[in-house]
């Protein structure tokens, strides 16, 4: 065997004997080209094949023990039908013999059909027609047409349905004979009046009996003894009782405050000026509601400014009518009354009014 | 390369063919995943693998190179597998013939190559280069004269050649 027969059977694809593989054997080891090329053809190969890298995977571990399990019988192997694939295949077959037996059973539906045309002829004439005339709704009324129908009116009538139909009068919408009466519905919005100044808060309190400051030289009362004058608070009641009055020294008869004495003001202390018995104007019994000790009443001594009033009486309740006095004018406002205006006083301020 | 005439029981084939799986599944799985290139693949073949040979070692006798029997099962599903792939997809339109040292060769075109090979000369090579075995071991696997392995050895890389290098077509 020479290196031709040898490439020779190389290219064969035929089975080879084992009588000419022993011939092959022995020409290769006496021919050294034969060899090289052999081995040319190994290495080429080599080459190749260690293109497919080697891995470093590892197989699942749950393949790993369902491998295992299936070696020891455990569990059986699975089958093509079991496999993925397999079951689109099902799928997709039961929905084809579903499909086809969805064909053949409206194919063998029974179709009812008429045996002859006058069975179809009998219901058609006996039906109703297929454009009826309705019935004139109350806002409908025949008309004779006229130029004034309206377009849209007219066509509404059908004449092309029937010829007999063209000589029927129109049906155009009319107006009612008898206008309804459209009863205005007046919503009376009740006027909400929004204060605009902030609610007065009904306070109750007992009218007050103000006294007008006559212009007088009287002594300028403290500002704390007039700002402590609250003007809602009740009027307490006068004691009828006589209290406590520094006994007079020499004269026994008609007690009579001295004039540096302290002017018997409900609830109004003592000013400075009282107190340190400076010459003052004679006192003015005024009732001005504080919340300080009880005017005292002495009884049997009227001062000769003083005229005989009626025995105070708590401020708002029933009792006499206040008279109008020369010096002292006691009013008992109301709520809605008003004070006349007062003539400002002289650097003094003003004694809060009943008025808010 | 039959050692045992007569085949075991079920029980012990089983036991023996688990104990082989222990032993070599991490390997045959490599040597799968090499052939094939996708590990989900590689998994399914080997159970498939170890699922032959449990039903081939109920009829015949227990091999002398486990190994090297389970690879040549292996080998040949890969092949099996290779082929219905190669139905399925589109081969590329080669314009030139390129040298075999210039050919940029891929994992792929190897693939290529192994199928458009028979079927026999596909597993000679992948026992030979993929598994390492010698013409000895594998003549010893097929139950064949090494002289008439080699030779057929020599043939498929000669065919193999030529087929990557585009000089012939099957």
């Amino acid at each position: 065997m020479n290196c031709a027969e040898i490439k020779t059977i190389l290219a064969q694809a035929a089975d080879v004997a084992p009588a000419d593989a022993a011939t092959f054997e022995q020409h290769l080891a006496t021919c050294q080209q034969c060899n090289a090329l052999l081995a040319e053809l190994e290495a080429q190969t080599e080459q190749s094949f260690a293109l497919l890298v080697q891995s470093d995977a590892r197989p699942p571990i749950a393949t790993v023990a369902a491998i295992h399990a299936q070696i020891l019988g455990q569990t059986q192997p699975t089958r093509f039908w079991q496999r993925r694939s397999a079951r689109l295949l099902q799928l997709a077959a039961m929905a084809l013999l579903l499909a086809w037996f969805g064909i053949e059973a409206l194919n063998r539906m029974p179709i009812k059909q008429p045996a002859t045309i006058a069975q179809l002829q009998t219901p058609l004439a006996s039906a109703s027609p297929a454009v009826a005339v309705v019935q004139a709704t109350p806002t409908l009324s025949v008309v004779q047409p006229s130029a004034t129908t309206l377009p849209i009116a007219s066509t509404t009538s059908q004449p092309a349905l029937t010829p007999t139909q063209s000589n029927q009068p129109t049906m155009v919408a009319k107006p009612l004979p008898s206008s309804i009466p459209v009863v205005p519905t007046s919503v009376q919005v009740q006027p909400t009046s929004v204060p605009t100044n902030p609610p007065t808060i009904p306070v109750a309190s007992p009218p007050l009996a103000t006294t007008i400051p006559v212009p007088t030289n009287e002594p300028v009362p403290s500002p704390q003894a007039t700002n402590a004058l609250p003007s809602a608070t009740p009027m307490p009641e006068v004691s009828t009782e006589p209290t406590d009055v520094p006994a007079p020294t020499k004269e026994t008869g008609p007690t009579r405050v001295p004039p540096s004495s302290p002017v018997p003001t409900t609830g109004s202390q003592p000013t400075a000026s009282a107190t340190q018995g400076l010459p003052t104007m004679p006192p003015i019994a005024t009732t001005v509601p504080t919340q300080g000790p009880p005017e005292t009443v002495i009884p049997g001594s009227p001062t000769p400014t003083e005229p005989s009033l009626p025995p105070l009486t708590a401020i708002g309740t029933l009792g006499p009518p206040a008279t109008a006095t020369p010096t002292a004018t006691s009013v008992a406002p109301t709520p809605t009354d008003t004070l006349p205006p007062t003539p400002p006083p002289t650097s003094t301020p003003s004694l809060p009014t009943a008025t808010p | 390369m039959v050692v045992d005439s007569v085949p075991l029981a079920e029980a012990a084939v089983r036991e023996r063919l688990a104990a082989w799986f222990d032993q070599y599944n991490l390997a045959i799985f490599r040597y799968l995943v090499r052939l094939i290139g996708d590990e989900e693949q590689a998994a399914d073949l080997l159970q498939e693998t170890f699922t032959k040979a449990l039903v081939a070692l109920r009829t015949q006798a227990l091999p002398n190179n486990p190994y090297a029997w389970l690879c040549r099962i292996a080998g040949n599903l890969v092949i099996d597998m290779l082929r219905r792939k190669r139905r399925w997809s589109w081969l590329p339109f080669q314009t030139s013939t390129p040298s075999h040292e210039h050919a940029i060769a891929t994992a792929q075109d190897v693939r290529d190559c192994l199928v458009r090979l028979n079927q026999r000369e596909a597993e000679l090579l992948v026992m030979a280069h993929c598994v390492g075995l010698s013409p000895s071991e594998i003549a010893e696997l097929l139950s064949e004269n090494v002289s008439t392995v080699r030779v057929r050895l020599h043939r498929a890389r000669h065919r193999f050649r030529d087929l990557y290098t585009g000089e012939s077509e099957l």
